[in-house]
């Protein structure tokens, strides 16, 4: 349910309307990679999201972000975001930042995250 | 019977059917061996029974390679040898440890993990490890990790045996093995075709020397001394014994033992299985990558130990950062840290509860080190007190060293993340995939191995299949300086059983 959240969050504004009804939830305003964050608090979330915007500038757009976001949860839209992403890092899409081993969304996330922080 | 060669007259001619140089896990192990049969054991140790800085100093020697220890602080010159400050840890080398590995240059032994497995069954009664597999709640606790990607490499925990006391009274009451302490070999004499040792030499600090006569000779003091022995034993063959094809000494290896992730969990775990408490422990897991994985991935062997991270701000450590002093260069700092982390763990404090409260775990991974003909021991122009010349040692690593803990690491990584057990970050060292510079804590394990490689080849390897030296039909060696590959575990456990091996070759 975390995650679902989050994923409304992370798509909130222009991209909102793209998402499947499934994912929809209550519209918290809390925007954050879930796990992560909970693993490691909000700094170094956003020190994660920086450091992948460092290193991938071309996606320094929160809607270039949510985009991309949107278009590989959406490809397995009937499981549950969590299992999504578990199934990232089995199909190796995965990415290394600051020496965290991520999926590239979780890393998106993060990234989207961190810009939304800015604002 | 116990011989204290500073007391015996000068240049008296010992004699007996083998003579064993050095009294440590592989010297001991081998004399005990012969324990109440007809042979005559000449046990020889440069020591005595105690830690002795005069004794210690003969080890020093220079490091001109990649920063390592004190050359006289990671070896104990005295019965025992360096059992009188190891840790216990013990696996099997596992059977890809022995294969040849087309992306690991000179791999490959001239035998199999079957043929060394009734070895290591006898070997864990002489290290008092119980290798039974832990019990199914335990094995519960298994990391839900793809079994074709990673398994739990089993460890096995020593007392530890102090080799030194454990096995004093057998060796020096026995009536078929003489032990001599303070007898230095200092030279190895062979016949005129250099095909057979005739005599060695000993050497004391009080200024004896003596001469020993046996049917067989077996060195047995450890890497560095057994390939600086040969190596100084130049007068008939310039290059030293051994020594034709310029491999004494080469091929020097470590198994680098280094912090090198964390891992973050969104709730405790039991991992039951992976835990370590010193002396209450008697086996438990490290991560390791199946063998397909290494041959997919074309890496080291190498194996991840979960530390909780509270254990870590604690003192005690595995006796390298206790008892104060510099132990990485002082011998008797090395020694007395040992000593007062063995009394910390024994006093039961060790921190029994945190284990599964822990959120955080760090890596501590060790990785075998590839064989290279660079890392490698050679002579200095200095000389000890007995006329030994001095060692430096040049150790050196290759990529693949750095490579292999980055895809041990990303692999547990990625499989945390498959399974939702968590995530890994890798340390700051790790970083960066195309950096292949080690950082400044880079360390190793303490051991020391394959400076008198095993090969059928002469051209390939110093000792034979039977760690017999190529070209000396009666000069044996013992010990992991044999090793044509480091392995990701600890090497105790397999001297011995290798030492094991070569009693029943010598008993032929």
């Amino acid at each position: 349910m975390e995650r679902r959240r989050f994923v409304i969050l992370a798509l909130a504004g222009s991209a909102a309307a793209s998402l499947p009804l499934s994912q929809c939830g209550s519209g918290s305003s809390d925007n954050r990679p879930d796990l992560l964050y909970s693993l490691i608090g909000k700094s170094k979330t956003i020190q994660i999201g920086k450091a992948y915007i460092d290193r991938f500038p071309s996606e320094a757009d929160p809607k270039k972000l949510t985009a991309l976001i949107s278009a590989t949860l959406n490809e397995q839209p009937d499981s549950p975001v969590n299992v999504r992403i578990q199934n990232e890092f089995r199909n190796g899409n995965v990415v290394i930042i600051n020496g965290w081993i991520l999926s590239v969304t979780e890393a998106r996330q993060s990234a989207l995250y961190y810009l939304n922080s800015l604002s | 019977m116990h011989v204290d060669a500073r007391t015996s007259e000068n240049n008296t001619l010992i004699e007996g059917d083998i003579c064993i140089v050095g009294a440590g896990a592989a010297g001991i192990t081998l004399a005990l061996q012969f324990l109440n049969t007809r042979v005559k054991v000449i046990l020889l140790e440069g020591g005595g029974f105690e830690y002795e800085p005069a004794m210690q100093d003969l080890y020093r020697g220079k490091n001109a390679g990649l920063p390592y220890y004190s050359l006289e602080s990671s070896r104990l010159h005295y019965f025992g040898g360096t059992t009188g400050h190891w840790a216990g840890y013990c696996s099997e080398y596992d059977e890809i440890d022995f294969t040849k590995r087309d992306w690991v240059p000179d791999s490959g032994w001239p035998l199999s993990r079957t043929d060394l497995d009734p070895y290591y069954q006898k070997a864990s009664d002489i290290l008092e490890l119980q290798t039974s597999m832990p019990d199914a709640g335990t094995m519960k606790s298994s990391l839900p990790f793809d079994t074709n990607v990673l398994r739990n490499k089993m460890w096995y925990f020593s007392p530890p045996v102090r080799f030194g006391k454990k096995y004093r009274n057998a060796i020096v009451n026995a009536e078929n093995i003489i032990l001599y302490t303070y007898a230095n070999v200092t030279n190895i004499v062979a016949n005129d075709t250099v095909s057979s040792v005739t005599e060695l030499t000993v050497k004391n600090l009080a200024g004896k020397e003596h001469r020993v006569r046996a049917k067989k000779f077996v060195l047995a003091c450890c890497a560095i001394q057994n390939a600086r022995l040969l190596l100084a034993s130049n007068g008939q063959s310039k290059k030293g014994l051994g020594n034709d094809y310029d491999l004494v000494g080469r091929h020097f290896m470590e198994h680098l033992e280094m912090n090198a992730a964390d891992l973050f969990l969104p709730r405790p775990l039991s991992l039951d299985l992976y835990r370590l408490q010193f002396f209450y422990t008697k086996s438990r897991a490290e991560l390791a990558l199946t063998e397909i994985r290494q041959r997919e991935l074309q890496v080291l062997n190498g194996t991840v130990a979960l530390d909780p991270v509270e254990v870590k701000e604690e003192k005690g450590g595995t006796g390298e950062n206790a008892g104060g002093g510099d132990t990485r260069q002082d011998p008797a700092a090395s020694l007395k840290g040992w000593e007062e982390a063995e009394k910390y763990y024994e006093s039961g404090k060790y921190l029994k509860e945190n284990f599964n409260r822990t959120r955080q775990f760090m890596f501590f991974a060790r990785m075998e080190q590839s064989p290279n003909p660079s890392s490698r021991i050679i002579l200095d122009t200095e000389r000890d007190a007995l006329g030994m010349p001095r060692v430096v040692l040049d150790w050196k690593l290759t990529s693949l060293e750095k490579r292999s803990y980055r895809k041990l690491i990303e692999t547990i990584g990625v499989a945390c993340g498959i399974t939702g057990t968590g995530r890994v970050r890798l340390h700051e060292w790790l970083h960066d995939e195309n950096d292949v510079s080690w950082p400044e804590h880079l360390a190793g394990g303490w051991h020391h191995m394959g400076t008198t490689r095993m090969h059928v080849n002469n051209k390939a390897g110093v000792v034979n299949e039977n760690c017999k030296v190529h070209g000396i039909d009666n000069l044996y060696i013992a010990g992991s300086s044999c090793f044509p590959t480091a392995g990701s575990a600890n090497p105790t456990y397999t001297i011995v059983a290798m030492t094991l091996r070569l009693a029943d070759h010598l008993k032929l």
